[in-house]
């Protein structure tokens, strides 16, 4: 299967300090040789950049079929489909895929949220390995045929996995903050399903999806390493060619009109910490606010250790091992969110001083000094967020996905020293606000307004 | 596809040549990329690799103490003490370390195992001579402050219950670890127990720090777009001053001969139960004449190094009793290695089944040992991850320290590679043979706990 992160198993050999977590940048290519951009007969969108460094390849396809596009009552679909891919084709079945992938060394994997569901392969870049890690993924995206006792095992195993994950607060918190902060919406979903609906999917609904979501004009194809165009045309043609032809109907993301008002959602639970998360609707992907915006996080609650809630909940109180903030662009407004763990005795001590925190920044807005540094933080880490095949992929497969510019990042850092300070303060006074956030607390039994601990 | 994540332990590989292999990529040899080292004279070890691709360096300094040379009562110091790295020094207030990082766009951070303790700058190549600066200076300058030493305190109790308290595997591979060692440190969780982090003491932190931290117990690691002998001459230039000082006696607390099987259930806030068995397993000593570590490296990518491999297939994919498998083999470390096979049973099936399967698996590779082909396809994996590991600049860097720490050279892992495709599938056999037996074994159980 197609794994999608997440497994069972962690050692506790090394201790990082901080996650390096709420990274929501990815600026600029560095080491890129040629960048291209073309559509094939099909309507695939292909971008390749060239990287000769090392002797790899990198490809991913994506398609517009994520979590968002679950039809009412099947919710889980989409990432059925996708976990299902490579369990078999009409040549092989999981355990000839799986063998032939292996000889090749080649990893391929999948991903997978609210907009998209992608797959990737790093291959080798000799002609042997990459030639028959590329006809694998022609065949798992265009031919999968689905096997029922697969199916009938995947289901199970999705069960197994969503009950483990109802014990968990992390779990729990982000789907309560979907499910409070998007209502009606799409959003509404991270994608798992439920018990109820997980159940009910047959293996027509995977055929479904597949033939209606993976089709060459509803895909996008990346490719970054070691070959030339040429060859990375062959490959971009193959895999297009091949797939489900038909025009699609990408629209079921409908506006969601922010919220008008906030909530606070109380859940009990045994854990040591409480989990808690403040969310509000915050931007799409090419808003206009987004720069202004993702300097005020990186100033609020952004990574680098210099955050004004880190400071105020970890340097200053000792409350949190982190605490950060980021805004999640999407193709409709996607989330923002301040998300922290804390000892469940003081967790509405610490509750009070984030909201606090918040809506003085919303107030107020950040000081000249703060966005300067912001700034600086960006423009400084220009370099280090692409420099990798990896950061490349992940960065191109992004702007190809939501019709980005493709020399966007070449001008991103005269993009970051334009946007002053006024702009930032009038960005956050217009998008955020204290009064329509979402407010979860996983852990203590009610509400205490006697902060203690 | 299952298993192309990140393996827990991986047998590291310094990622820098290709050369023919029977499995994959004919001919085509990249050049090595080349390890300069350096000794300055108060016995730091300085250690450069250049990798031009973006102007980007990597600048970690090692230490070599981590929780194994801990004293009882004091577990969790090591960790606490690289909390405090970022407190001040006699010229840098608390929190202006990464302040001065981030100005310039830079990361840092920093990391904590049993056999090491490890800080890391990622930043624009420029800044190359503050991140050094910086380094050096919390060597031996470190200002260790009450108001700021109880605040950290309370940050990592919040980390143990992040990582342990409040996480069903936390607990498992801890209790695990506490129940297979007697004597030898291995056996304490490196974010100590929470009683010892409650009776911690700023003296405590600040003896580890004098003993430890000294040029003579570190390494400079620099990976990115570098220049060698200007690395040197910054390293003399900030570190060379810093005295070094004879380091404290390590005792080997070698494990007495296990007499039988030991188990222990973890009882936790799950629904799934789960099982770790650990076998005690040789660690790499010798680069060039050991095999065994290179065979059960191998091993385990044969049970479980990818989607078709054998414990996955069967259990999870066949028989549809497991509902993940895990195996790895940890014996690039300082102390003694282990052999990992870990599972977690789907509902309704019992452990006794995957159990019994897995004995199972344990007689059919000792009887019969595994395929020429089935070993090329781990070799595969090996071929191409040590080129993939390459494309991080950080991972390089992580490498060599971890090289450093055992004792090897920084490019040890391109000798760990070239002998790793020349193991045959009886020396896998060999060491299925000789490691996995059932009474060495420790068995980790986690079980719901039945009422809430």
């Amino acid at each position: 299967m197609l794994n999608i992160g997440c497994h069972t198993f962690t050692s506790l050999g090394s201790y990082f300090r901080i996650l390096l977590l709420f990274l929501c940048l990815h600026p600029l290519s560095v080491h890129a040789q040629v960048r291209e951009q073309w559509v094939t007969e099909f309507g695939t969108k292909v971008i390749f950049i060239q990287s000769t460094s090392l002797p790899m390849v990198d490809v991913a396809v994506d398609f517009v079929a994520g979590a968002a596009f679950d039809p009412d009552g099947k919710e889980g679909l989409s990432r059925l489909t996708m976990h299902l891919l490579d369990t078999g084709t009409r040549q092989y079945d999981e355990h000839a895929i799986a063998e032939r992938l292996a000889m090749t060394g080649s990893q391929m994997g999948g991903r997978f949220d609210l907009d998209r569901a992608g797959i990737t392969l790093r291959s080798l870049s000799y002609e042997e390995p990459l030639g028959q890690s590329v006809d694998l993924l022609t065949d798992i995206l265009a031919n999968p045929i689905f096997p029922q006792e697969v199916l009938d095992r995947e289901i199970n195993a999705s069960l197994v996995s969503l009950r483990e994950s109802d014990t968990r607060p992390a779990s729990i918190a982000s789907r309560a903050l979907h499910q409070t902060l998007f209502g009606e919406h799409p959003y509404r979903s991270t994608g798992e399903g439920s018990e109820l609906t997980i159940k009910l999917l047959t293996r027509g609904d995977l055929v479904g999806f597949h033939s209606r979501f993976y089709r060459a004009a509803n895909a996008v194809i990346t490719i970054v390493g070691d070959l030339n165009e040429a060859r990375a045309r062959e490959i971009a043609q193959q895999v297009s060619e091949n797939l489900p032809r038909g025009s699609i109907d990408r629209e079921r993301l409908a506006a969601n009109p922010p919220r008008t008002d906030s909530e606070e959602l109380v859940i009990p639970h045994e854990a040591a910490q409480a989990h808690i998360r403040i969310g509000m609707v915050g931007i799409r992907r090419g808003d206009p606010d987004h720069l202004p915006l993702v300097l005020a996080n990186q100033i609020l609650g952004g990574g680098g250790m210099t955050s004004i809630l880190h400071d105020e909940l970890r340097e200053k109180r000792g409350m949190t091992y982190g605490v950060g903030s980021y805004f999640s662009p999407l193709k409709d407004p996607g989330p923002f969110v301040i998300a922290f763990q804390t000892r469940k005795d003081q967790a509405w001590e610490a509750l009070e001083i984030t909201l606090t925190i918040l809506s003085d920044f919303i107030r107020n807005g950040p000081e000249l000094e703060q966005v300067e540094r912001a700034k600086k933080y960006f423009t400084g880490a220009f370099a280090l967020n692409v420099d990798s095949n990896g950061e490349l992929l992940e960065y191109y497969s992004m702007i190809g996905f939501y019709d980005l510019p493709i020399d966007d990042i070449d001008s991103f850092s005269r993009r970051v020293e334009a946007v002053t300070f006024d702009q930032v303060k009038d960005a956050v006074s217009r998008r955020m606000s204290i009064d329509k956030t979402v407010r979860i607390i996983v852990g203590p039994d009610k509400r205490s307004n006697e902060p203690n601990g | 596809m299952k298993k192309n994540r990140a393996r827990q332990v991986i047998f590291v590989i310094l990622a820098t040549l290709i050369a023919s292999s029977s499995v994959s990529a004919e001919s085509n040899v990249k050049p090595a990329l080349s390890v300069f080292q350096d000794t300055l004279s108060n016995g730091m070890r300085v250690i450069v690799e250049p990798d031009r691709r973006s102007p980007v360096a990597v600048v970690m300094v090692w230490y070599r103490v981590g929780s194994m040379d801990e004293a009882g009562g004091r577990t969790g110091v090591a960790h606490v003490l690289e909390h405090m790295m970022f407190q001040g020094t006699e010229t840098l207030a608390p929190g202006e370390y990464a302040k001065r990082i981030a100005a310039t766009g830079g990361r840092s951070n920093a990391f904590t195992s049993t056999d090491y303790t490890g800080y890391f700058q990622e930043l624009h190549s420029s800044q190359l001579e503050l991140a050094i600066k910086l380094e050096a200076d919390r060597m031996h300058n470190l200002l260790l402050r009450e108001v700021e030493f109880n605040n950290e305190l309370r940050v990592v109790m919040e980390e143990r219950r992040q990582r342990v308290d409040d996480n069903p595997h936390g607990l498992l591979w801890e209790q695990l670890a506490a129940t297979m060692y007697l004597s030898h440190p291995y056996r304490t969780p490196i974010v100590g127990w929470m009683n010892d982090l409650e009776h911690l003491t700023l003296e405590d932190t600040a003896d580890w720090y004098l003993r430890w931290y000294v040029p003579n117990n570190a390494a400079l690691v620099v990976a990115g777009d570098v220049d060698p002998a200007e690395v040197v001459r910054l390293s003399e230039k900030y570190f060379g001053p810093i005295k070094s000082r004879l380091l404290p006696v390590r005792k080997p607390q070698e494990e007495p001969g296990r007499l039988g099987s030991r188990t222990v259930t973890v009882r936790a806030n799950t629904t799934l139960t789960s099982q770790i068995t650990a076998y005690p397993a040789p660690q790499l000593i010798d680069v060039d004449a050991d095999w065994e570590p290179y065979a059960l490296y191998l091993l385990a990518g044969v049970l479980d190094g990818h989607s078709a491999a054998r414990l996955h297939k069967r259990l999870v994919l066949e028989e549809g009793i497991a509902h993940s498998v895990s195996v790895s083999y940890d014996g690039l470390r300082r102390g003694p290695g282990v052999f990992y096979v870990a599972f977690t049973a789907v509902k309704d099936r019992e452990l006794r089944d995957l159990e019994a399967a897995w004995l199972d698996e344990v007689v059919k590779l000792v009887t019969h040992g595994v395929s020429k082909d089935e070993l090329n396809r781990v070799k595969a994996q090996v071929v191409a991850s040590q080129v993939f590991s390459s494309d991080s600049v950080l991972g390089q860097a992580s490498r060599m320290g971890q090289m450093w720490v055992i004792g090897f050279a920084p490019n040890a892992s391109d000798v760990i590679n070239e002998k790793l495709r020349a193991i045959t599938p009886d020396q896998v056999r060999q060491v299925a043979e000789k490691y996995l037996v059932e009474h060495q074994a420790t068995i980790a159980i986690l079980e719901p706990k039945t009422s809430k």
